[in-house]
């Protein structure tokens, strides 16, 4: 074998480790928030700074708070409040919903580590 | 002349390699969202043309809605009338669709000796845990749960011939835990028959994945059910539906103790012992079923309510934190580098 195979044979080999990486690594940590209201606007909000935020939806107000590169529902104006019981959402993919409220939360990332999350 | 150590064509190869598995936004998926029965519900197609995949999302959503509309036990469609007829007459008529659903409901409360069991209506109610509800503060008193748990009787019982039920006063059908399922199971029916061939049906972290995500299986975490992030990853093969319940869904402390929606038929309290259940099958609603049964078996029993539903893959995390599971799972998932829990496999008798 010619040092040059060797070293396409390495390469290679470096592109089969990145790849399991890449769909068996960590879950990537989420870089957005994407906040869709139903009947109104989507923000697509940065992770980076620590911020409330007030989102009117169909029944009343949804508090969002962005804290340590991580989002949650910290009030809204349903009865039940899984929203709020949700807790923290911090890689890329989780999602929590206010349905009452027509509110949903989403972590977005550079990159998914799966299609979908069962819970 | 000096040969290169490495070829330019081979290094763009390569190169090209690495590029090609980059995770650029993948212009051969689409995806749906929209709000349906109390829950979120993502559809995600595959290798279609967009208008293809958005048409037949939209199809989908219909029948979430519709079936929505049959199946809520306190609403005006097919259950809630039928439950209000049980209520006031103590018997009632069911169409041919219903009362299919609730005879296939019935054998698999059979095969879980009450485990599961779709005539917990009032007792769902009493704890708050209808959808429509404001979540309790506190548990009902004792007297209150025994009164409603006397309520609560193998659903075949109450299927008295062709289409009709008869119940004692008091007799609540309630389909969660299998509905969803069920809904689940025809709206990707729905979407296959409409052409697509690679899609997935994620309603509130319960899912059924048909095909694959282009070259490679659909990828689907599992929660952790203390703390977030995700526990362990299963990719599905052909036809395959993942349900997971926990009890960190819907639930609230008192004096430190957590009562969450998953209630024992039989006790009419929740049930105790484990934290989640994940299960693989290829129907979704026996995979919803089964979740149910198997959380509501606990640690000691999930094994052989599995068996007796004919489940040969299913996880469980227990209230101390040990992840237990068949032969068959271990094989089916992976746990991520950052997670390294006890675990445990238990085979089935």
């Amino acid at each position: 074998m010619k040092p040059g195979d060797v070293a396409v044979v390495a390469l290679a080999a470096a592109v089969v480790a990145a790849s399991w990486v890449i769909f068996w690594g960590p879950a990537a940590a989420g870089e957005r928030a994407h906040i869709v209201v139903t009947g109104g606007e989507s923000l697509d909000l940065s992770l980076a700074g620590d911020r409330d935020l007030e989102v009117e939806g169909l029944i009343g107000t949804s508090v969002i708070r962005i804290r340590d590169g991580r989002v949650r529902f910290v009030d809204s104006p349903c009865v039940a409040r899984y929203c709020v019981h949700a807790g923290w959402l911090e890689s890329a993919g989780d999602v929590a919903a206010c349905l009452p409220n027509g509110v949903v939360v989403e972590v977005t990332g550079r990159r998914e580590s799966y299609d979908a999350l069962s819970f | 002349m000096t040969r290169p150590l490495v070829h330019p064509a081979r290094l763009i190869l390569v190169l090209a390699a690495l590029v090609a598995t980059a995770c650029a936004p993948d212009p051969g998926e689409t995806r749906v969202r929209f709000m349906a029965m109390g829950t979120l519900v993502d559809i995600t197609v595959f290798g279609a043309e967009p208008e293809t995949a958005e048409a037949a999302a939209a199809s989908a959503e219909s029948l979430f809605h519709r079936l929505q509309a049959e199946w809520d036990p306190w609403g005006e469609g097919a259950l809630g009338q039928l439950n209000q007829d049980l209520s006031s007459r103590g018997r009632a008529m069911a169409g041919p669709d219903l009362y299919a659903l609730l005879e296939a409901a019935a054998e698999l409360s059979a095969e879980t000796r009450g485990r599961f069991d779709p005539t917990v209506g009032s007792l769902v109610r009493l704890w708050g845990f209808s959808r429509d509800e404001a979540a309790r503060q506190s548990p009902p008193e004792a007297d209150e749960v025994a009164e409603a748990a006397a309520t609560v009787r193998p659903l075949a019982d109450l299927l008295a011939g062709p289409g009709e039920l008869r119940a004692p006063p008091g007799t609540r059908l309630d389909l969660g835990g299998f509905a969803k399922g069920v809904a689940v199971q025809r709206a990707t029916d729905l979407l296959l028959a409409e052409g697509l061939e690679n899609v997935l049906v994620n309603a509130g972290g319960d899912l059924r994945a048909v095909g694959r995500h282009g070259d490679r299986p659909w990828r689907v975490g599992v929660r952790q059910p203390r703390g977030n992030g995700v526990l362990a990853v299963i990719e599905t093969a052909g036809d395959e539906s993942v349900f997971t319940s926990g009890d960190y869904e819907r639930f609230f402390l008192y004096e430190g103790t957590r009562y969450h929606h998953i209630l024992d038929p039989r006790s009419g309290w929740p049930a105790r012992g484990l934290a989640s259940v994940t299960v693989v099958h290829g129907d979704a609603g026996v995979a919803d079923a089964a979740a149910t049964a198997l959380f509501v078996a606990g640690e000691e029993d999930w094994p052989a309510t599995a068996a007796a539903m004919g489940i040969s893959l299913a996880m469980v995390v227990t209230d101390s934190g040990v992840v237990e599971m068949t032969p068959g799972m271990k094989a089916r998932l992976r746990f991520p580098p950052e997670v390294s829990p006890e675990t445990r496999i238990r085979k089935l008798p």
